[in-house]
């Protein structure tokens, strides 16, 4: 045998042993392998905070970033100020968390920065050696890799992913997303609600919040500031009331032109609404709710919302009458359900609807002996007189006439049986009669 | 047995003074009036080739009324108290699978209009019993029917040895028929009210609307009850009648259910064989009778 031939007849053996480990290798190194998704390029790893007090790499930052002087120049020639007022920042909630500027500003990883794939030399800031600027109190202006102010926002604006995830995903429907993937590089973008430097909880005071919006829905904000809603907000830091994210929500805001926001709206409304408990708070009837499902508006409403197939012009929904932005107490004259204005309400809808007409709806009241006698009374004689006396008369009548048929056919078939018994025995001859001495 | 007689017609006499009464002229008057009404009776007598009687019971635009209300109502009942329940998840379920309460509702309006048109022409044969044929009809409420109740009861109750005997209509089926009156003008009206809130207001106060929608719903229950309940019973439980949509009824159905009015048909049959022996328009032979039911057997006599 030649001797080669030991190493033939081993090879098979090597070269699953081979396979089997290379296998194993791969399958205890996958959990080492960063997921497809943190690979991708523009989200970046989160940097270790470094705790407050110690000296951290932001003291590079500071070094420039704090002084008024320091200025960039966009492609556009607009000059903007680099200035960054460190104590908002260290009073921020990224600030407490200890985040330092590299965890937003990943790519200035080098001092001096890159600035559009290119290294700025130090002597473009430092033409002599010195720590300082050539004149003191001149500005150092440095050409920024941007468009404009904007397109650095926007750019910018993406560092919020790497931590805040769910938020940008809740935002990807979201109405002001689409105004901006439709071209409009001015629609909100996290920092133009939250802040960048001074980022605070977006809810204290709670007001905040629709201040925030108001910020570029002013009209709206003007009428819902007024309303009972807004007054309560801005006056009495009211903590129930809505503000505008309750509604419309708030990462993934939904326009109002949206088809099932018309028809959800209703749930939205019956969400506090319907809420006994809290409207007990306020002495309001969580009744409203029951009763504009169990008319012909709600109940087309609900059927709607409910089918999946929501309609651009639906019944009226609460909002309808009530009013959106501008909902008032029903006693406020200026509300739209103010009884004076009522009629101009219905005929929003219903053109023709004359003085009367208004008072087809029963303004959310179950019928009730003061309100509404007639209902009362006619619910009163259907549920407790008509209905069980017809309908327990028939019953009574029935239940006697089918026991009187029973019985009597009960008694055909026992006169049946006797007559036959009679004439087997007949035939048969009472010897066969054995029935008696079982 | 009474002896067949035949019964001439009073001698014509030429019309009377304004201020004379004659007899013969009113005794002819009277008679002609009988013969009207027994030939009426006389011709639902119905002898088939093999020999078995059948009584018309209905005629066929009684049949196409009933039908045509059966269809309505039913349509009418589904897609209104689906609505009514719609707050329930099931029933809002139930509605959306089957196309969504617009549909729901065109059916229901569309049923209604077929409601109200037989409705519309039940109201003008009812017209044209009163001033055509110059009939009362045979629906209104009668002491008897009064007395036929109470006798059922008593015979339920093991009183009475004998349930009482009906006419063309018993008091089950005249109650069933004024309940339907009754709940046809509810819900037509209220129906309406409902369907043009805003010409209704123009006419009456705004809460007339909900008025009508509370009574359209408690009268709706209260409708579909009783036909189930009480309809039912009456001729799918008790009996399996389907003389309305056939129109005929058996010998033998008609001796249990409705006795008085077979007897009346015979009675006119025999008397128009006695007045018009020679009006050979009805196949009538009541001695030949071919299946004698135990009630009244009468025995056969040559002709």
């Amino acid at each position: 045998m030649n001797p080669n031939d030991k190493h033939v007849t081993a090879s098979p053996l090597i070269c699953i042993s081979t396979i089997i480990m290379v296998w194993l290798f791969i399958v205890l190194m996958m959990p080492l392998v960063p997921p497809v998704e943190a690979m991708e390029g523009d989200i970046t790893p989160v940097p270790t905070p470094t705790p407050l007090g110690e000296v951290s790499a932001d003291a590079n930052c500071r070094m420039c970033h704090t002084d008024h002087n320091f200025r960039g120049r966009f492609e556009n020639g607009e000059i903007i100020d680099l200035y960054v007022d460190s104590g908002q920042f260290d009073n921020s909630v990224h600030g407490k968390a200890g985040l330092e500027c590299i965890a937003c500003h990943p790519q200035t990883t080098s001092y001096p920065h890159q600035v559009g794939g290119k290294q700025i030399d130090c002597v473009v800031c430092h033409p002599t050696i010195g720590g300082k600027p050539e004149k003191p109190g001149e500005a150092l202006i440095v050409d920024l890799p941007y468009k404009d102010a904007r397109h650095m926002t926007l750019a910018i604006n993406n560092a919020c992913r790497s931590c805040h995830k769910e938020e940008f995903k809740a935002a990807t429907d979201s109405a002001h997303v689409k105004v901006l993937k439709a071209g409009n590089i001015y629609a909100p973008v996290c920092v133009d609600c939250h802040g960048s430097h001074d980022t605070t909880p977006p809810d204290e005071p709670r007001a905040k919040i629709s201040r925030s919006c108001g910020e570029c829905h002013r009209s709206v904000y003007t009428t819902y500031r007024f309303s009972v809603h807004g007054a309560a907000l801005e006056e009495d830091s009211n903590p129930d009331v809505p503000t505008c994210v309750d509604c419309h929500g708030a990462h993934q805001v939904r326009g109002p032109r949206n088809p099932d926001y018309r028809d959800d709206s209703i749930a939205i409304c019956g969400g506090c609404h319907a809420d006994e408990k809290l409207m007990a708070k306020y002495g309001i009837s969580t009744d409203v709710f029951q009763t504009y499902l169990s008319d012909f508006h709600g109940r087309s409403v609900n059927l709607y919302r409910l089918s999946g197939d929501p309609r651009q012009a639906s019944e009226a929904t609460c909002f309808d009458c009530h009013g959106i932005h501008n909902i008032l107490p029903p006693d406020d004259p200026r509300s739209t359900i103010y009884p004076t204005n009522l009629q101009s309400t219905c005929q929003q809808c219903h053109e023709d609807a004359n003085i009367r007409f208004p008072d087809a709806w029963l303004s959310h009241y179950i019928p009730d002996k003061e309100k509404t006698p007639i209902l009362y009374f006619i619910n009163l004689f259907y549920q407790f007189l008509l209905i069980p006396g017809v309908i327990g008369g028939f019953l009574v009548y029935i239940g006697l006439d089918t026991r009187k048929r029973w019985s009597e056919k009960r008694k055909k078939l026992h006169q049946a049986v006797a007559i036959a018994e009679e004439e087997l025995n007949e035939e048969l001859g009472s010897a066969h009669d054995f029935h008696q001495e079982d | 047995m009474t002896s067949i007689k035949k019964i001439s017609t009073p001698p014509f006499t030429p019309a009377p003074a304004e201020d004379s009464i004659d007899l013969n002229h009113i005794k002819r008057k009277v008679l002609a009036k009988r013969i009207r009404e027994a030939r009426n009776l006389a011709f639902r007598l119905i002898t088939q080739i093999n020999g078995r009687r059948l009584i018309r019971r209905f005629s066929l635009s009684e049949s196409f009324q009933h039908l045509t209300l059966l269809t309505s109502f039913t349509l009418l009942a589904f897609t209104g108290l689906l609505q009514t329940y719609s707050a329930h998840a099931p029933v809002a379920a139930i509605i959306n699978f089957l196309g969504g309460v617009d549909d729901l509702r065109t059916i229901h309006r569309i049923a209604a209009i077929s409601l109200i048109l037989v409705s519309a022409y039940h109201l003008w044969t009812i017209l044209d019993t009163w001033f055509v044929k110059r009939r009362r009809g045979s629906m209104w409420p009668r002491m008897k029917d009064l007395q036929d109740l109470i006798q059922m009861v008593l015979y339920n109750l093991d009183r009475r040895p004998e349930p009482p005997k009906f006419d063309r209509f018993s008091f089950d089926e005249k109650i069933e028929y004024w309940a339907l009156i009754w709940g046809q003008i509810v819900m037509i009206t209220t129906g309406l009210i409902m369907w043009f809130p805003l010409f209704i207001t123009k006419l009456f106060p705004g809460e007339a609307i909900p008025v009508a929608r509370t009574l359209h719903r408690w009268e709706a229950i209260l409708a579909v009850l009783s036909i189930l309940i009480w309809h039912m019973y009456h001729t799918q439980i008790k009996t399996r009648n389907t003389s309305i949509f056939t129109g005929f009824m058996t010998e033998e159905e008609m001796l249990h259910e409705h006795p008085l009015e077979y007897d009346r048909i015979i009675a006119a049959c025999e008397f128009l064989k006695r007045v018009r022996p020679e009006e050979v328009i009805f196949p009538f032979t009541p001695e030949s009778r071919t299946t004698p039911s135990p009630q009244s057997s009468s025995p056969g006599h040559a002709p």
